[in-house]
């Protein structure tokens, strides 16, 4: 092996590696907020707490988000049940808003495929 | 010489760097997966289909979403649809005939759930839609209805004859059955068009095919003494349907005291037995059903019941501390 073979292999391998990170980041905490059935906002919830504000049927749905948490802060709706739910932490959580149609969901890694409410 | 092995090395170097790079794009993606999410039935539905063609597995999603919405319009409570002979309908209607005629699949749904008034001993009972009205009432101005309240309620009997039902406006709460009923539908129509791979949460419903990668689905059964979404037992299932009963619906809440939502007909009380029943069987109408019946039920009395039939497991959550499982349920457990 001379010495552009040692670089080129040491090349491979750091290429490897950087794919494996990647890949272990994509597998943080993050919230997935859906309108009907369409994914429209996708929240990194490692991140400092921040409010958000998504369109929901029957009008604005504001949800704050950040810290590991995420809770919807004001909403348009008959009941208010979605912003009296609270905060949800753990993936497989979520909080519905049927008269909005909005789902917020909390993904990190699948460790069941579906949960039983 | 020298050189030739160098070549040789770039080679395979290069060759195992394809390898690594495809394997990580390609693995798991041999069948395309589609999703969908839905609100009917006061509920929020999932449904995941797997398969090779993407033309097929979205007519196949808008096909599955057209049967959960038609049996919601069918057995909807709250509002009547133009045209369309519903549950409202049925109980409001300002028609002078003496008979009524319905969709056929809501006959055929109503006909099942006379069946089932008998099977359970008379404890699954659409008719008492009254009732439930004045529960959800009594939530609202928070005070408990008097026995005589609820006794003054008048039960019309559930009539029905050559696709007609006889006009007596009786007031019906397919709440019971709706959900396992249209997944019944939703799941013959997948099989019938060589679906298999499949997956719908819907509530307190799952049905599930087979797995797209590995021998069963992992589910996990969420904890209904606690408000976090923790799950208290996990199960491996596939080909099957799971349903509970209490745990995930919502309490009446009047004064300090939680009242379930299933009501025993018999009483026209909640009933509290449980904090849920979890039925697992490969028919959802059946688990469907069942996850009531069996709520209603004391715990000795389901669990005999449950456990003289060869096809149907059951978990019972009677507390955060106490859980009984009937006799099979094992073979759904993790090592």
């Amino acid at each position: 092996m001379n010495k552009y073979d040692r670089i080129f292999v040491f090349l491979v391998l750091l290429l490897v590696s950087f794919f494996f990170i990647i890949r272990k980041e994509e597998k943080g905490k993050f919230a997935n907020v859906y309108y009907a059935s369409e994914l429209v906002l996708q929240i990194d919830l490692t991140t400092p707490t921040k409010s958000y504000v998504v369109k929901g049927e029957l009008g604005d749905v504001t949800i704050v988000a950040g810290n590991g948490s995420i809770f919807v802060e004001k909403e348009t709706s008959p009941r208010h049940l979605c912003s009296k739910q609270g905060k949800i932490t753990s993936p497989h959580e979520k909080i519905v808003c049927l008269p909005n149609k909005i789902v917020i969901e909390i993904k990190s890694d699948e460790e069941y495929d579906t949960v039983l409410k | 010489m020298q050189e030739k092995i160098n070549k040789f090395l770039w080679i395979g170097v290069i060759f195992l760097l394809f390898v690594i790079v495809f394997s990580f794009f390609f693995s798991k993606k041999e069948q395309l997966i589609r999703e969908k999410r839905l609100y009917y039935m006061d509920t929020y539905i999932y449904v995941k289909l797997y398969g090779e063609d993407t033309q097929k597995l979205d007519s196949a999603l808008e096909e599955v979403e057209s049967i959960y919405k038609k049996y919601h319009e069918l057995t909807n409570r709250y509002s009547g649809y133009p045209g369309l002979n519903n549950v409202y309908y049925i109980a409001n209607n300002d028609s002078k005939e003496e008979w009524i005629p319905l969709d056929e699949r809501l006959y055929d749904l109503l006909l099942v759930a006379k069946e089932w008034y008998e099977k359970s001993n008379h404890l699954v009972d659409v008719r008492i839609g009254k009732v439930v009205d004045l529960w959800k009432e009594a939530e609202e101005k928070n005070v408990l209805p008097t026995q005589d309240l609820l006794d003054d309620i008048q039960i019309e009997d559930l009539i029905l004859e050559d696709g007609k039902i006889y006009n007596n406006h009786v007031s019906l709460d397919l709440g019971a059955l709706a959900k396992g009923y249209a997944s019944l539908k939703a799941r013959e129509y997948l099989e019938e068009n060589y679906l298999d791979t499949y997956m719908i949460n819907a509530g307190g419903m799952i049905l599930l095919g087979e797995h797209y990668g590995k021998q069963a689905y992992k589910v996990g059964l969420e904890d209904p003494s606690r408000n976090d979404g923790s799950v208290f037992m996990k199960v491996k299932a596939k080909n099957t349907a799971i349903a509970t009963s209490g745990g995930y619906e919502r309490y009446y809440t009047i004064g300090e005291e939680k009242y379930s939502h299933i009501i025993l007909p018999n009483t026209r009380w909640p009933e509290n037995h449980f904090e849920s029943v979890i039925v697992i069987t490969e028919d959802p109408l059946k688990a469907d059903i069942l996850s009531t019946m069996l709520y209603l039920m004391k715990l000795e009395d389901a669990l005999e019941y449950v456990n003289h039939l060869n096809d149907v497991e059951a978990i019972f959550y009677v507390s955060e501390e106490e859980q009984i499982l009937s006799e099979g349920v094992n073979q759904y457990l993790y090592e």
